[in-house]
């Protein structure tokens, strides 16, 4: 089966109790894109992220991972890397050992999994405390252990909520890089960050959520054109005015309307 | 310094504590139970003041002040241990302590959580501090003797709670400070608590203590019964109540003072950290013959029990239960027939409880990257059971085997128990599974000394002991000589068909009990979602 989409969602929602966290979502993330996945504080992104992931159980609709249903949990699995909000290691373990643990959980074999996470730990200039335990590590350091444990088995497609938080420039510029190159490899990115500069450097398409409804979507370029008069705006101005509470245009519409 | 920010402090403090303790059941539960045991004293203590004021009344005690000199260093003494105690556990770190560092100053912070402190022992001697002098003013019949034993009980539970604040605060520079203690604080910990448990069961305890109390009594501590009996016409020494209101006065401040000194000292530390990293080689490695990503597993829990072996501190507590079997070999010389096959069962439960207890919440914040590896179910579960078998048999085995002969177990005896000791602690891995699936515990608590961990839940514990205590039934009927004649008149079957039933019957029991643990943990995992 290969569909040309590598992220696809019809009608996906989530509810918590009563509250909707995500309103009938429908996704096309094309195949090696970068999608970045912007949004407010509580709009629903990492809700999307986790569902995607298989981590949650959508409460509507329908989603596929390389044209894969996520309710196929193990062959989901074995194509997705995943970066949670909060790098998730094991405090006792060192920055290795862990990333020897999550590429033993993934079946690499031993000489390749070292091969590719002393790769990557010199890339994000993690070597020299690759040794120490990760209680130890900086917030910037465990991010960057999180980040290579999410790409080291090169999945098919990556999901990334917030990488670059308490990164300091140069790993962020590595962070960028990286997706690049992953995306230049046919590997698709589903990035959320509040870092809007991020985004329109590497995004193909730009999904902006507020209160769990996709409220814009397109190229960088493109959203930042203005429909009517051609002039270019910022990626931010874009972000404020679709996200603005939703009463405020509908009062506007009805003052026009009267 | 101001004292309405010490006040908010407090407030916040216990605000947060008494949440903490009333979102668990277990907790409310607990402290019902210290409760019940701590009004027992307390109604005594009341007693006894009244006894004590009725005998002085009437003459029939004939040197008041010398006992009331003992009382007087009680009080202190039991405030000092109790805070101590809880310094060191708890409150002597602040809860959010960059917060408020960066908001009030430390006099202010530990003025507050002095404060909050307080409001505890408040509640603890508050009924005696009350109920105390009114007993005895009534038993004495002299209402007049009411203000002095409590003006006296309360300054003496001050001076004990200020004096807990700096022994507990001492306590943890130390450790702080001693890359020795902060290395081996959990095994010194165990140590104390161990002697602790020790004295306490050898009825050695008053020989120790009396005399603390006796040369606490006659310190400047003991002045403060002369100031409660000042003028009671018991030979209340003037110059000695006096006295104590200089002490009072003199060393309130310098403690306080000097706690606030302490806690400045505690709280701008980076505390040392014990380096271990650098003299082991990491590398997970591998295990024979088996998976790659089991074997993973089971190291990765191996590693975490090592380098915290804290979080296994529970493992240890039903040994307390087997010391009066290894106290009466050590003292007689000879082991009892009963060690080993106590030993085999304990063994299983600490093979299974372990590492098994709690796989999903074990996980912590590794959570979603466990699920969202290819892993299976039974690979995951696999890899923990693997981790409490590979430990737990051997060693299991050994100590059953080496009890056994030397208690003098015969053959078949020897053959029963050693197959337990095998068999048992497999299977109590698959029932520790199940249990710990079912009744999973995803926040951390403090398991011990103030240190916060994910303990398993004790739901769980409860059903996992249950049934493994029940599939042990039948094979310790049989191994117990009493019953064992008892199974053989009744059944009227040779000995040795009846232990082999026994064991059978254990052998059946755990084994489907393990199976159906397994394979709900096992499904459990797979069709796990966070929501
Ligand atoms: N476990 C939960 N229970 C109840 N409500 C939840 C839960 N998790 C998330 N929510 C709610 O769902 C909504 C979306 O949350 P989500 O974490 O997806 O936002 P987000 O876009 O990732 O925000 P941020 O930018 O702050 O990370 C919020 O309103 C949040 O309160
Ligand atoms: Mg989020």
């Amino acid at each position: 089966m290969s569909s040309p989409f590598a992220i696809e969602s019809t009608d996906l929602s989530k509810r918590y109790g009563s509250e909707v966290a995500v309103e009938r979502l429908d996704l096309a993330v094309r195949q090696g894109s970068v999608y970045g996945f912007l949004g407010p504080n509580g709009a629903g992104k990492t809700t999307t992220i986790r569902m995607l992931a298989t981590l949650l159980r959508p409460s509507g609709g329908e989603a596929a991972i390389d044209g894969v249903p996520i309710t196929d949990r193990d062959t989901v699995r074995e194509r997705i890397g995943y970066l949670p909000e909060t790098p998730p290691l094991y405090p006792e373990l060192t920055g290795r050992e862990q990333l020897q643990y999550v590429a033993g959980l993934r079946d690499l074999p031993d000489d390749e999994a070292t091969r590719r996470i002393d790769d990557l730990l010199a890339r994000f200039d993690l070597d020299e405390d690759a040794d120490k335990r990760v209680s130890t590590y900086s917030k910037g350091m465990k991010q960057k252990a999180g980040i290579i444990q999410a790409i080291l088995h090169r999945p098919r497609v990556v999901f990334l909520d917030e990488p670059t938080s308490g990164l300091d420039p140069r790993a962020a510029r590595t962070v960028r890089e990286v997706i690049s190159d992953l995306a230049a490899e046919e590997t698709t990115v589903f990035l959320s960050t509040h870092i809007l500069p991020v985004v329109d450097e590497l995004a193909d398409t730009v999904g902006v959520l507020f209160n769990g409804d996709l409220v814009a979507e397109g190229p960088p370029q493109k959203l930042k054109q203005r429909a009517e008069t051609g002039d270019e705006r910022s990626l931010e101005d874009v972000f404020l005015e679709v996200t603005q509470e939703a009463d405020l245009p509908e009062q506007a519409a009805h003052t026009e309307s009267r | 310094m101001s004292v309405g920010h010490a006040v908010l402090v407090a407030r916040m403090e216990l605000t947060h504590r008494v949440r903490k303790t009333t979102d668990r059941p277990t907790q409310i539960v607990a402290l019902a139970v210290a409760a019940l045991f701590g009004a027992i004293p307390l109604l005594g203590s009341i007693a006894v003041a009244f006894v004590v004021g009725q005998g002085i009344a009437s003459g029939t005690i004939t040197d008041p002040i010398s006992t009331a000199r003992l009382a007087a260093a009680v009080v202190p003494l039991f405030v000092t241990l109790v805070v101590t105690l809880r310094v060191v556990q708890t409150s002597g770190s602040l809860t959010i302590a960059d917060g408020l560092l960066t908001t009030v100053s430390h006099r202010e912070a530990v003025g507050g959580i002095l404060l909050s402190e307080l409001a505890i022992v408040a509640v603890l001697v508050g009924v005696p501090s009350v109920g105390v002098p009114v007993a005895f003013a009534v038993g004495s019949g002299q209402p007049a003797a009411f203000p002095l034993v409590f003006v006296a009980l309360v300054v003496l539970s001050v001076l004990g709670t200020l004096l807990g604040f700096v022994v507990g605060l001492g306590l943890r520079n130390l450790v702080a400070r001693s890359e020795f203690l902060a290395r081996y604080k959990t095994a010194i910990g165990i140590l104390l608590f161990l002697l602790y448990f020790v004295g306490i069961s050898s009825q050695q305890a008053g020989s120790a203590i009396f005399p603390v109390v006796d040369a606490l009594g006659s310190s400047p501590l003991g002045w403060f019964a002369d100031l409660a009996l000042f003028g009671q016409g018991v030979g209340a020494d003037p110059l000695s109540a006096l006295g104590a209101v200089v002490v009072g006065v003199v060393a309130l401040p310098v403690l306080g003072w000097l706690a606030s000194w302490l806690a400045a000292l505690l709280w701008y530390t980076s505390p040392v950290q014990p380096e271990e990293e650098e003299r082991e080689p990491s590398q997970m490695g591998s295990l024979a013959g088996v998976s790659r990503p089991m074997a993973r597993i089971a190291r990765k829990s191996w590693i975490r029990a090592r380098r915290g072996p804290i979080r296994l501190v529970y493992v240890v507590y039903p040994l307390f239960l087997l010391f009066p079997f290894v106290q009466g070999a050590v003292v007689s010389g000879e082991v009892p027939t009963a060690l080993p096959p106590l030993l085999a069962f304990y063994g299983a439960w600490a093979a299974g409880a372990a590492f098994s207890l709690n796989p999903i919440g074990d996980e912590g914040p590794v959570l979603p990257v466990t699920l969202t590896t290819p892993v299976a179910g039974s690979t995951f579960v696999g890899g923990l059971c693997l981790a409490g078998v590979a430990i737990g048999v051997p060693i299991t085995l050994v100590l059953a085997v080496v009890t056994g002969v030397l208690s003098g177990l015969g053959t078949l005896a020897l053959a029963s128990v050693a197959l337990t000791a095998v068999v048992l602690p497999v299977a109590a891995t698959g029932i520790a599974v199940g249990a710990g699936v079912l009744f999973p515990r995803m926040e951390s608590v403090e398991v011990f000394r103030g240190v916060e961990t994910t303990a398993p839940s004790l739901f769980a514990f409860a059903l996992y002991s249950l049934v493994l205590s029940i599939s042990g039934v039948p094979v310790s009927l049989v191994s117990t000589p009493l019953t064992r004649g008892i199974v053989v008149d009744a059944t009227n079957y040779g000995e040795s068909v009846v232990v082999a039933g026994g064991l059978v019957a254990t052998v059946v029991l755990a084994g489907l009990a393990a199976t159906v643990g397994y394979v709900f943990a096992v499904r459990s995992f797979d069709d796990y979602y966070l929501g």
